[in-house]
């Protein structure tokens, strides 16, 4: 179906990019603002810290008390959280359409009078801490993120390190860092504010003008994206084979794909979800119902510096072993390079896009997010409304290309995951890596 | 730095209500709700089955997780493969889910292609194939689950909290989806004569919320008129002796971290006069960011990620639980100021607090139910416990006039922090010792799975 979210475009006179899609039919407004500033950009020494910095933002400004922020949020009725991710910082609320002003004012407010105290950062570190044990350090597969990226990225690529970070770096940050960061990288012009919901434009512009219009940046240089090449391919195929304490074999395959803004990136999303989307998906068929693997999947990361990542996969069921799941993928990807997918392969997979997208733009606090990611890596907010039609148009002859350019077989890098048992009966080739833990 | 600018005022929120559906009954006993959501494109429609997990035979536990889980492997009409490509060829994805005490299977699908896809979700509920090697598989996948739910430290935890607030006669005490030694025993016969029994159009719901196109009742009429009717047995939840109080140790030598949670049963549920102030209370406690446990293990002491406190509702019982996950070094430190912050008798919740909580739970109601899925699942819920919609509509108004003093003593009356079971995954070596300088005799325990 043809979306017509209606899209607004302005900037305040300080250049804050403002995006307003208002849509009378939804009980809320989402308010959703991007930084251009995400884990990349950290230089040596300081992994972690643009994701510890996102946690100070929460702790106090000239108008709002430490840790009031999402307190007052969820009081209204509203609800409000940030994520750090490789390429962006994003702060967003959703609320009930009364609170609009007051979650404009709190936005304002922290980009204009930041004021964190040592002790609100000695706190804040120790709960990003307790965050990287509780996602990564004291679970089954934890370290599957970090070894998948040293296997894509090389040693110093602003992609090389997990958005989490370090405990070592992390541990070093300190109160000038975090003044430092935030007048380089939090101002007017490095921002996108995107709101969707209930809401009259005019006098919201006036807010927004109000509220955000007069905050001057910092002196000093703003910062500068950390740019990368796009790397060649793998070559002879890279391999990391690890023993841990997890409960089942896994095989990640892992390429270097078009970064989400390359004219390839749809057909290679279209090609994945051929592979791995779905229980009709070819790895699903091939793998699961066979008994072989307990699971498959294939994702692309959409990056946008130089390359992607793109990622095939499968967890070992009884019956299978984990060259033989690596041989069937190949083989599948192969078949799909040479002979492209089938008429009714693509219109499944368009069927579930379209459901999956309409889907998520459902709820504003998605469609704000969407808009401001379009807005921001893509410079067009309305591709919310193109996106479809975008992914509609590629061919079956751009799937079997972009398999043979993008995800050819040769130029997968592998990454297995055996439970420590198996330690003594492995006789893989590659890098094999102790256990760590 | 920028000074302050005042900080506007928020005015009051306009009233909402939960959507009233159509409501019809097709001659075979099968209910309909009918949700018109304009602007929903995607529609939720699910059939809500009122199941009790206490109705699986004791040495084939996980028989009705693992009927759900094989509904959509084939049909009589379309078998093995051809059943998932005609479903996701309409982009339709099927799923659902099996508690204590109801199973649901439905489907998400476009406005436009709702008329494909219901006669094949009426298939997956009327005549599965449950072909015995798809069973076989499932049966493997779903132990793999189970070891792999252990393997994580909050799922180990998950299951010793099971264990330690239901005595071991209870069906709550185990998995509602079986454990590895009663999945293992399970057959395609076994799910064929169990569907057969309780997947009855008597006493089940059809839900469907979204943008509905034209002679969307016609059409959930035909896919659904085959079905004969028919009652399935009612089976109770027999009420339980209380369990002594537990303080359990799940051991993770190598653990960085130790899952914590403090948890009991408790009587009461959704129609208990006492609910509304439980609930405005729990939310108090630890139900959002700025409530008073978060506030102080969190913010205060920088302890763990986060610390949560639910009570959530089963048929006629409620489980409370507080958990989090913390560092080895601080977390019987944390298990102490927890249960500190839970005795109410030396700090009430405060008059701010009370109202915090209130204005949370009413205004988010609108949010939460922004989508047509939602609504079709709370709808579900109430169908499942056999309660009407205008339950919903008024429980909000209800917590809107609740007191400080009514959720304190509602609170008080059902939950006494010497009463929480303690569970603990993480370093045994540490936390035993730790636990017993508290004043607290822990034992170490390997729950079964």
């Amino acid at each position: 179906m043809l979306l017509d979210y209606p899209i607004v475009e302005e900037y305040t006179t300080n250049g804050l990019r403002v995006v307003l899609s208002p849509d009378p039919t939804s009980p809320a407004v989402a308010v959703n603002l991007w930084y251009r500033v995400g884990s990349a950009d950290e230089p040596v020494g300081t992994k972690g810290f643009a994701h510890l910095f996102e946690h100070l933002m929460f702790q106090g400004s000239a108008g709002m008390a430490p840790s009031e922020h999402l307190a007052l949020m969820q009081s209204l009725g509203g609800s409000a959280n940030a994520t750090t991710s490789f390429d962006r910082t994003n702060y967003f609320e959703t609320v009930p359409p009364h609170a609009l002003e007051l979650a404009l004012w709190a936005e304002a407010d922290r980009l204009a009078s930041l004021d964190v105290s040592q002790t609100n950062l000695d706190t804040q570190r120790q709960v990003v801490q307790e965050e990287k044990r509780q996602r990564y350090d004291n679970v089954p597969y934890g370290d599957q993120l970090r070894l998948m990226l040293e296997l894509n990225f090389p040693e110093g690529h602003p992609y090389s390190v997990p958005t989490i970070g370090l405990d070592s770096d992390l541990e070093a940050a300190e109160l000038d860092h975090v003044r430092s960061f935030h007048r380089d990288w939090y101002r007017p012009e490095l921002a996108t504010l995107v709101l969707a919901g209930q809401f009259e434009v005019e006098p919201t512009l006036a807010l927004v003008e109000h509220y955000f219009g007069d905050i001057v940046p910092g002196e000093g240089a703003r910062g500068q994206l950390v740019q990368a090449d796009p790397l060649p391919p793998h070559r002879d195929v890279p391999m990391n084979h690890v023993f841990r304490d997890v409960p089942r074999a896994m095989v990640h395959l892992v390429w270097r794909t078009p970064p989400a803004t390359h004219v390839d990136h749809p057909a290679v999303l279209i090609a994945l979800a051929v592979l791995g989307a779905g229980q009709s998906s070819r790895l699903h068929l091939e793998l699961v119902r066979t008994g072989l693997a307990e699971a498959s999947g294939a994702h692309d990361f959409a990056l946008t510096r130089g390359s992607s990542l793109g990622l095939m996969t499968a967890r070992r069921g009884e019956a299978g072993e984990l060259t033989q799941l690596d041989d069937l993928i190949c083989a599948q990807i192969s078949d799909l390079a040479a002979n492209g997918p089938r008429d009714e392969e693509l219109g499944r997979v368009w069927a579930n896009t379209e459901r999956e997208w309409l889907s998520h733009l459902s709820l504003v606090g998605n469609r704000s997010d969407t808009i401001n990611e379009f807005t921001t890596l893509f410079n067009d907010p309305h591709l919310v409304n193109a996106w479809l039609q975008r992914v509609a148009a590629v061919t079956a002859d751009d799937v079997t290309r972009v398999c043979d350019t993008w995800l050819h077989p040769d130029k997968r890098a592998i990454l297995t995951y055996r439970p420590h048992a198996e330690a003594d009966l492995s006789s893989s080739p590659g890098n094999v890596e102790e256990g760590r833990r | 730095m920028r000074a302050a600018k005042p900080r506007p005022s928020v005015p009051m929120p306009t009233p909402w209500m939960f959507p009233e559906p159509t409501e019809v009954t097709l001659d075979n006993g099968l209910r309909v709700w009918t949700f018109h959501l304009p602007g929903q494109h995607v529609l939720g429609v699910d059939v809500m089955f009122n199941i009790s997990v206490n109705g699986e035979p004791r040495e084939k536990e996980g028989v009705a997780t693992l009927t759900l889980n094989c509904s959509d492997e084939g049909s009589q009409d379309h078998p093995g493969a051809q059943f998932n490509h005609l479903m996701e060829a309409q982009g339709a994805s099927y799923g659902g889910d099996v508690t204590s005490f109801a199973t649901v299977a439905g489907i998400q699908v476009s406005g436009s292609r709702l008329g494909a896809a219901l006669p094949l979700l009426a298939e997956a509920v009327m005549q599965p194939a449950f072909a015995a090697e798809d069973v076989r598989r499932h049966v493997e996948l779903r132990i793999s689950q189970i070891e792999r739910t252990f393997a994580q430290p909050g799922g180990a935890a998950a299951m010793a909290v099971r264990q330690a607030i239901h005595p071991a006669s209870a069906r709550l005490s185990r998995s509602v989806g079986g454990t590895r030694e009663t999945v293992a025993g399970i057959e395609a016969a076994d799910l064929a004569d169990f569907r057969a029994r309780h997947w009855r159009p008597d006493g089940a719901t059809l839900i469907v919320g979204g943008d509905l196109p034209p002679q969307s009742l016609n059409a959930i009429e035909k896919a659904f008129a085959g079905w004969s009717s028919g009652a399935p047995p009612r089976s109770f939840e027999p009420s339980e002796p209380r369990a002594g109080r537990r303080i359990w140790v799940v051991d993770r030598p190598d653990s960085v971290q130790c899952e914590v949670r403090l948890a009991r049963s408790i009587d009461a549920s959704r129609n208990h006069p006492d609910w509304v102030g439980l609930q405005v209370a729990s939310t108090a406690m630890g139900g959002a960011f700025g409530s008073r446990l978060n506030r102080v293990l969190r913010e205060e002491r920088g302890y763990t990620y986060g610390v949560h406190c639910q009570l959530a509702p089963l048929q006629d019982t409620a489980i409370f639980q507080v958990s989090a996950a913390c560092r080895t070094e601080v977390a019987v430190p944390a298990v102490v100021e927890a249960l500190a912050l839970l005795e109410l008798a030396n700090d009430p919740l405060r008059p701010g607090e009370i109202t915090d909580a209130i204005s949370h739970i009413v205004g988010v109601a609108p949010l939460h139910f922004e989508c047509a899925d939602a609504i079709v699942q709370q709808a579900g819920t109430l169908a499942a416990v056999g309660l009407p919609i205008s339950w919903i509509n008024d429980y909000y108004p209800a917590v809107s006039q609740c007191t400080p003093e009514f959720a304190n003593d509602a609170f008080q009356r059902h939950i006494q922090p010497d009463d929480l079971h303690v569970v603990m995954c993480g370093r045994a070596e540490t936390l035993i010792p730790a636990l017993e300088s508290a004043g607290l005799r822990a034992e170490v325990m390997v729950p079964a799975h």
